[in-house]
């Protein structure tokens, strides 16, 4: 897992973007890859070692996918149904997600690192060991999910709601949170201070 | 390249396996435990552990080593020469190591542990307890904090936004999330650690 194809230019480094040889950015066609990206994760049950990394997805029927290794980070994710999907150690980072559904999914080892979520559902789902570190999520809802082990470390939290989720050993360190509902929730498993880190 | 992530119940520590799918050989970074899990997993995959490498020496992530060994020829890493009382091959800072088919990178960063080191593999950190996902592993003083957090700027932040972290404990990260978002490496955090002695990981 993590083994991605470098981009085909010289000295470029980041990862090849889906199938192709090449990074978005150095792709010869951008529009054709990202129609390409498109078409194959439609296309397919489940996607391993891939980079969509950069791509703009908007409208995709995800739902019942397998990700493992997959890298979505800087991506702009809108309208895109995730539904009940198994993702290990994949990358939101810095993706843009907006008015999708990631309910019933089972995410493990996960991190969505300053990410921009909003009008997502991740309800019913478990989230294990995911970090939400530095995202701002709003109008989100997590509802009777398993968040163990995860993290909103720095994160900015408004209209989010974590109602009867299990928040055992979960860093719950926003910087700032407005109207979020923990009704029902464990917060007193949650790490909510410096002093009580496990590290 | 195969990676595969292993939650240790004891010490809630990560461990990682990283098998080389032509050679068949592989590697273990911090086996905090050895389970029958993971070596039904080593062995269905048809991998041989040929080596070890340890982030830091503390009991959490090490404690894997006295049944790996048993079953396993395998070299250990360490920036000590002596964990468990198994000798290491002794590692030191910006030394470029050949194992088990995998170029690894060393980077010293002392500050929670005196030998902590974070290995380097293609875009990946192994970063043990120096670097967690949103903070900095814990210190003893502010001096171990200083020097940690001037560790981390200098050597390990300054790597590629993309680069993927895998620490010994919690979620993985990336360095462009670390370096916007971790508490630790907010601008005087090493001057709020008071010198605790109690236990930890």
């Amino acid at each position: 897992m993590q083994c991605f194809v470098p981009c085909a230019v010289d000295g470029c480094g980041k990862p090849a973007f889906a199938s192709g040889d090449t990074c978005l950015d150095h792709a010869p066609d951008r529009e054709a890859a990202l129609a390409a990206a498109s078409a194959l994760l439609e296309s397919s049950d489940s996607a391993r070692d891939l980079s969509f990394a950069g791509a703009a997805l908007e409208g995709l029927n995800l739902s019942g996918r397998r990700f493992y290794a997959c890298s979505f980070m800087g991506a702009s994710l809108r309208s895109v149904l995730f539904t009940n999907s198994i993702f290990r150690l994949c990358f939101f980072d810095g993706a843009l997600i907006d008015s999708c559904d990631f309910s019933r999914i089972d995410a493990q080892f996960c991190s969505f690192g300053g990410a921009t979520i909003s009008n997502v559902s991740f309800e019913n789902s478990e989230l294990l060991h995911v970090s939400f570190g530095g995202a701002a999520i709003s109008d989100s809802t997590f509802n009777k999910s398993n968040l163990y082990d995860s993290r909103f470390i720095r994160s900015v939290l408004k209209n989010v709601d974590i109602v009867d989720c299990d928040l055992k050993r979960v860093y719950m360190l926003p910087l700032k949170q407005d109207n979020v509902s923990y009704k029902y929730s464990n917060t007193m498993e949650a790490v909510r201070d410096l002093e009580h880190l496990y590290l | 390249m195969k990676l595969y992530q292993h939650y240790s119940l004891y010490g809630f520590a990560n461990s990682y396996l990283l098998g080389d799918e032509v050679t068949r050989r592989a590697l273990i970074v911090d086996p905090g435990e050895f389970t029958v899990g993971m070596l039904n997993h080593i062995e269905g995959n048809g991998f041989y552990v040929a080596a070890v490498l340890l982030t830091h020496s503390h009991i959490h992530h090490v404690r894997g080593l006295k049944t790996l060994l048993k079953i396993y020829e395998a070299e250990v890493f360490a920036a000590t020469s002596k964990v468990l009382g198994f000798p290491c091959r002794v590692v030191s800072d910006g030394e470029r190591l050949a194992v088990a088919g995998f170029s690894v990178d060393v980077i010293s960063v002392p500050g929670h542990s005196p030998d902590s080191v974070v290995y380097k593999i293609d875009r990946i950190l192994f970063t043990g307890d120096a670097l967690h996902a949103g903070v900095i592993g814990r210190t003893l003083s502010p001096f171990n904090a200083r020097l940690l957090v001037d560790g981390l700027k200098a050597k390990i932040l300054s790597q590629d936004d993309g680069c993927i972290v895998l620490p010994g404990h919690g979620p993985p990260s990336t360095i462009g999330a670390e370096r916007r978002s971790n508490l630790g490496l907010e601008e005087g955090y090493a001057n709020k650690v008071t010198a605790t002695y109690d236990f930890f990981v």
